[in-house]
């Protein structure tokens, strides 16, 4: 065997050493996990999760828990929850990217402030979840009050009724929601050229249409990176509805999220194996409608996105 | 290509101007919010009932201002598991899972990256295909597979779990890295072989080195993120608690928190009484190590990421 034989044969045996242990970890944890989630969804267990036997009882449950005629999940009526899953995933499409698009647009122009504000856009990321919800808590339900007594005025809790619960829950996560993403927009928006701006300012273009005709375009594939990440995670979302009232969901009056309802259940059904091959099962069911959503989405948008031949 | 140090040839632009007045309005309420922070846990009861909004002392004078708070949060404990673990112990919890869990985080997929992207063998290009693919493909409702991967292994209930489970190539990082490595010189590589150096060598002394800031930025992205993060370890290591999940459970589930008890004095006495000034005392505990990091690291933390690039 000459030099540079031994010298392949050792590099790829560094190779196949190097790589083996995190592939290991990902047939594991990654692999092997969704497939025995699948397994789980068709098996029958008992508490002690002993499997019995195999079924579609688990699936039949599913699409009765969606209908509200569950006799394991009684007050659950997830088309409901589906419901609200949909209304915050569009919402976060539509006020939360376009702002963070602004927000970034601003920065990226380098406007009155923005060393300033791009430092305070980036403390939601570096603040937990936990902090914020309860400093926000207390602004729409007492602080409000306090405020407004300073002016003379009389102002109730935001959080009336389960509807405005909703709402104020749907803020909270666009208020929280800031930091990676309007890094990740300026950060891309100082890479467009700066000829194709200067030769568009020169013909006049406005501010606005400057967004809309040059920056879009330019940042098209980071904005389809978050729609297809904002997709994929329409099913796993859980508006912080548990680090607002952890199992106590009845608080929001029937509102919910299905990613909220997934961690929620999981976590209080620790160790009920029975419960566990049910929302094994769920997962499947919402994975299968997300799987081609997402993709669909990705293919979509790259589709009609525009074209700089 | 020239980088964007573009002159702002818009002088004065209404657009700008609304845009800047809504992102004022927006970073006041943040400020406000760390503001309220701080001044409320170290108020008394009956100064933050007088005085809701301003300094401590501003109604009641020093008589308003007050440490218990802090102190309080510190001899509390959590019901977790049907044990009660104490702060200190919350707190090495914590700190063992944010360290350790962001070290494997940050480190598997930048080993990963460097083989897929420094040798050309087909099986890198499929690496870098798996970690695209599941990234783009979401997988929902695995978390009782994964319950009972980790009793079965022995894991649950085990801080390694959490080391064993984050410490996958599957993320966004692995591109970030991936990006860094095939921006490295093969002049480098290259150098080192003739001088005789060694694979294991050249990765860890010669290219390791000048992707050392990409890996210290990540790292701490990582640290921030496990630090705050109280999900993980409540469904997958339920009794060994962390400083998170003891302030998500001192605002909304004070059932499991008591009072009145030091370590080694057996049951503590009596639920604690949540308000407040003790939940922003908790909350202050809590975002200390994260506000500390980022006024050091604050450039780096911010440093260029960028996912998906400039069309063209």
């Amino acid at each position: 065997m000459n030099s540079i034989e031994r010298k392949n044969k050792n590099k790829l045996i560094f190779y196949i050493c190097g790589i083996s242990i995190p592939l290991l970890q990902f047939l594991f944890f990654y692999v092997f996990i969704v497939f025995d989630s699948i397994l789980m969804a068709f098996q029958v267990l008992d508490e002690q999760g002993t499997v019995l036997g195999f079924t579609v009882n688990n699936f039949v449950e599913v699409f009765k828990v969606f209908l509200g005629k569950s006799t394991v999940e009684k007050d659950i009526y997830l088309l409901g929850v589906l419901k609200d899953s949909i209304i915050l995933f569009f919402v976060s499409i539509l006020f939360g990217s376009t702002a963070n698009i602004l927000f970034s647009n601003y920065l990226y122009k380098k406007k009155a402030g923005h060393k300033f504000f791009q430092i305070v856009l980036f403390i939601p990321q570096i603040l937990s979840a936990v902090v914020m919800s309860r400093v926000y808590m207390y602004f729409v339900t007492q602080g409000v009050g306090d405020i407004g007594a300073l002016f003379g005025l009389k102002i109730f809790s935001l959080m009336k009724d389960s509807l405005s619960k909703f709402i104020w829950l749907i803020v909270f996560s666009l208020w929280s929601g800031f930091g990676a993403g309007v890094l990740m927009y300026t950060s891309t928006m100082s890479g467009i050229p700066v000829e194709v701006v200067e030769s568009a300012q020169l013909d006049g273009i406005t501010p606005f249409k400057e967004l809309i005709f040059i920056t879009m375009p330019m940042i098209y594939p980071t904005f389809v990176t978050f729609m297809v990440v904002n997709v994929a995670s329409i099913f796993t979302n859980q508006m912080h509805l548990y680090t607002f009232y952890g199992q106590n969901i009845d608080s929001v009056g029937g509102h919910s999220t299905l990613g909220y309802y997934l961690f929620a259940r999981a976590a209080m059904w620790d160790g009920s194996w029975d419960k566990y091959a049910y929302l094994s099962a769920l997962g499947v069911v919402l994975s299968l409608v997300a799987i081609p959503l997402t993709l669909g989405t990705k293919k979509l948008l790259e589709k009609v996105g525009p074209s700089f031949e | 290509m020239k980088n964007n140090e573009t002159k702002m040839k818009h002088k004065f632009s209404p657009f700008y101007c609304v845009l800047g007045i809504v992102i004022g309005l927006y970073s006041a309420t943040i400020i406000s919010s760390i503001y309220f922070m701080f001044v409320t846990a170290f108020k008394t009861q009956p100064e933050f009932r007088a005085n809701p909004l301003w300094l401590p002392g501003m109604g009641r004078g020093i008589a308003g201002l007050t440490f218990n708070n802090i102190t309080e949060v510190f001899t509390c404990c959590l019901k977790a598991d049907g044990i009660f673990v104490f702060v200190p112990e919350m707190i090495y919890n914590s700190i063992i899972y944010s360290f350790g869990t962001a070290f494997f985080a940050t480190l598997v997929p930048c080993v990963m990256a460097y083989f897929a992207a420094k040798f050309e063998y087909k099986f890198s290009g499929l690496i870098y295909a798996i970690v695209v693919a599941v990234m783009i493909i979401p997988v929902v409702g695995t978390m009782p597979a994964t319950i009972r991967m980790l009793k079965n292994t022995g894991l649950y209930n085990k801080l390694v779990s959490a080391f064993v489970l984050k410490g996958n190539f599957v993320n966004m990082y692995f591109l970030v890295f991936y990006a860094s490595f095939k921006g490295v010189p093969k002049d480098y590589t290259e150098a080192a072989y003739v001088d005789g150096a060694s694979e294991l060598r050249i990765m860890v002394n010669v290219i390791m080195p000048l992707i050392r800031n990409a890996f210290f930025t990540i790292l701490l992205i990582f640290f921030v993120d496990f630090w705050n993060d109280y999900q993980t370890p409540l469904l997958y290591i339920p009794a060994k608690p962390t400083i998170a999940r003891y302030i998500r459970t001192l605002s909304t589930d004070m059932v499991n928190v008591y009072k009145g008890a030091t370590i080694g004095t057996g049951s503590p006495q009596a639920p604690a009484k949540g308000s407040m000034q003790l939940q922003m005392a908790g909350c202050l505990i809590m975002a200390v190590p994260t506000l500390t990091i980022f006024c050091l690291f604050r450039n780096k933390l911010m440093g260029n990421l960028s996912m998906g690039g400039i069309k063209g």
